[in-house]
């Protein structure tokens, strides 16, 4: 548990990115920590922890995200239920929030290589966690990135 | 667009609502016990399907005067008509609960009150069924081409002197009860402990809370 809140910020990471919704990022950020929980005895120390922590936590994304999108989605029962876009202090939460609405329109794959690329992971060990070949993963980044960038210009202007 | 800022955005947001929670055993002993009940289920469902197929397909293996045939597959067919019923309802139960994520108390709490409902329905299938098939049984042997058929004709229409219908309606009805405790111990088996061990999930959840306080 020690190390898990040392790591606890890629969770974070990793929750914000998948799902806008606070109760889907609170779901799978609790079933990260039970997967990396369950096997953690099957870590041999071969790799870093954090290493280990990323394709638990990127494997549990992307079989939950798909899980999650076969379920209706819930409506608020109330006017009151539905939260009320925050205000932002500064231009680094509007800025980080025009990203969230944005990487929230990419798919599990795409969100996946942005949330290891943010973490700073090489081509290498992306390709070693989502189990492509580095080249793909080099060329689906590019595309990603550019996608992202197109998504966040949309957002900007609509702002 | 600038990774860098918001990698230092990002780092720099709250964790706001996600908490790692108090004990990560609490959560782990929730869910095996979950996913036990649902293996055994799918493997009852199987089982149950199985021995329905096995039972309607014995007049097609034993040969039988018309009759009792006819009897044995009527009550054979009231018989699957229950465990339909009930295998359905398992289906549904594990396939709904199959999709949630039972790491809160809430959930667990509303997947313990739907697993006893469901047992309760279960144990009255299990009873009405054992009411049925000594019956069926009994047709289907007294009423083999090997067996004098007379036998099935005494039984099933009371042929019987008041002392043999009495000793058949006890037997019959101690057999019933067998029947019965025999389900219950059983379902006990498979899925009574899964609850007990819930049930103390949400005890130990509870004092946490309280410790918390």
């Amino acid at each position: 548990m020690t190390q898990i809140e040392t790591h606890k910020g890629i969770l974070l990471k990793v929750s914000r990115i998948y799902f806008d919704a606070v109760e889907d990022q609170q779901d799978l950020f609790q079933e990260i920590i039970l997967q990396l929980w369950r096997s953690h005895a099957s870590f041999k120390g071969n790799s870093q922890f954090s290493t280990w922590l990323y394709q638990v936590a990127v494997n549990t994304a992307l079989v939950f995200f798909k899980q999650k999108k076969r379920q209706p989605k819930q409506l608020p029962l109330a006017e009151h239920d539905v939260a009320a876009e925050p205000a932002y202090d500064n231009k680094y939460e509007r800025q980080l929030a025009c990203f969230y609405r944005a990487v929230h329109q990419l798919n599990k794959i795409e969100k996946a290589l942005i949330f290891l690329h943010l973490e700073g992971r090489s081509g290498e060990q992306m390709a070693q966690t989502l189990g492509m070949s580095a080249g793909n993963v080099r060329v689906k980044l590019n595309r990603t990135k550019k996608k992202l960038q197109n998504l966040t210009e949309v957002e900007n202007h609509e702002i | 667009m600038k990774f860098d800022e918001i990698n230092d955005a990002m780092k720099q947001q709250q964790a706001g609502d996600l908490k790692i929670p108090a004990s990560i055993d609490q959560l782990a002993k929730s869910q095996l016990p979950i996913r036990l009940v649902h293996m055994r289920m799918v493997s009852e469902m199987i089982a149950q399907l199985s021995i329905m197929v096995i039972f309607f397909s014995a007049p097609f293996v034993i040969k039988m005067h018309e009759q009792p045939k006819a009897t044995y597959l009527i009550l054979m067919f009231l018989t699957a008509m229950m465990t339909v019923g009930y295998v359905l309802k398992m289906y549904g139960f594990v396939r709904h609960n199959s999709k949630l994520n039972h790491n809160s108390r809430d959930t667990i709490r509303q997947y313990i009150f739907d697993l006893k409902i469901l047992l309760e329905t279960y144990k009255t299938a299990i009873v009405a069924g054992s009411l049925l098939l000594p019956l069926a049984l009994a047709a289907l042997f007294l009423g083999a081409e090997q067996v004098d058929v007379s036998l099935y004709n005494k039984l099933f229409m009371l042929q019987l002197s008041a002392g043999q219908l009495l000793l058949l309606v006890s037997t019959y009805i101690a057999l019933a009860v067998i029947i019965y405790v025999v389900t219950v111990k059983w379902s006990d088996s498979l899925y009574g402990h899964q609850i007990t061990k819930l049930e103390a999930v949400l005890a130990a959840y509870s004092e946490t809370d309280e410790a918390m306080v």
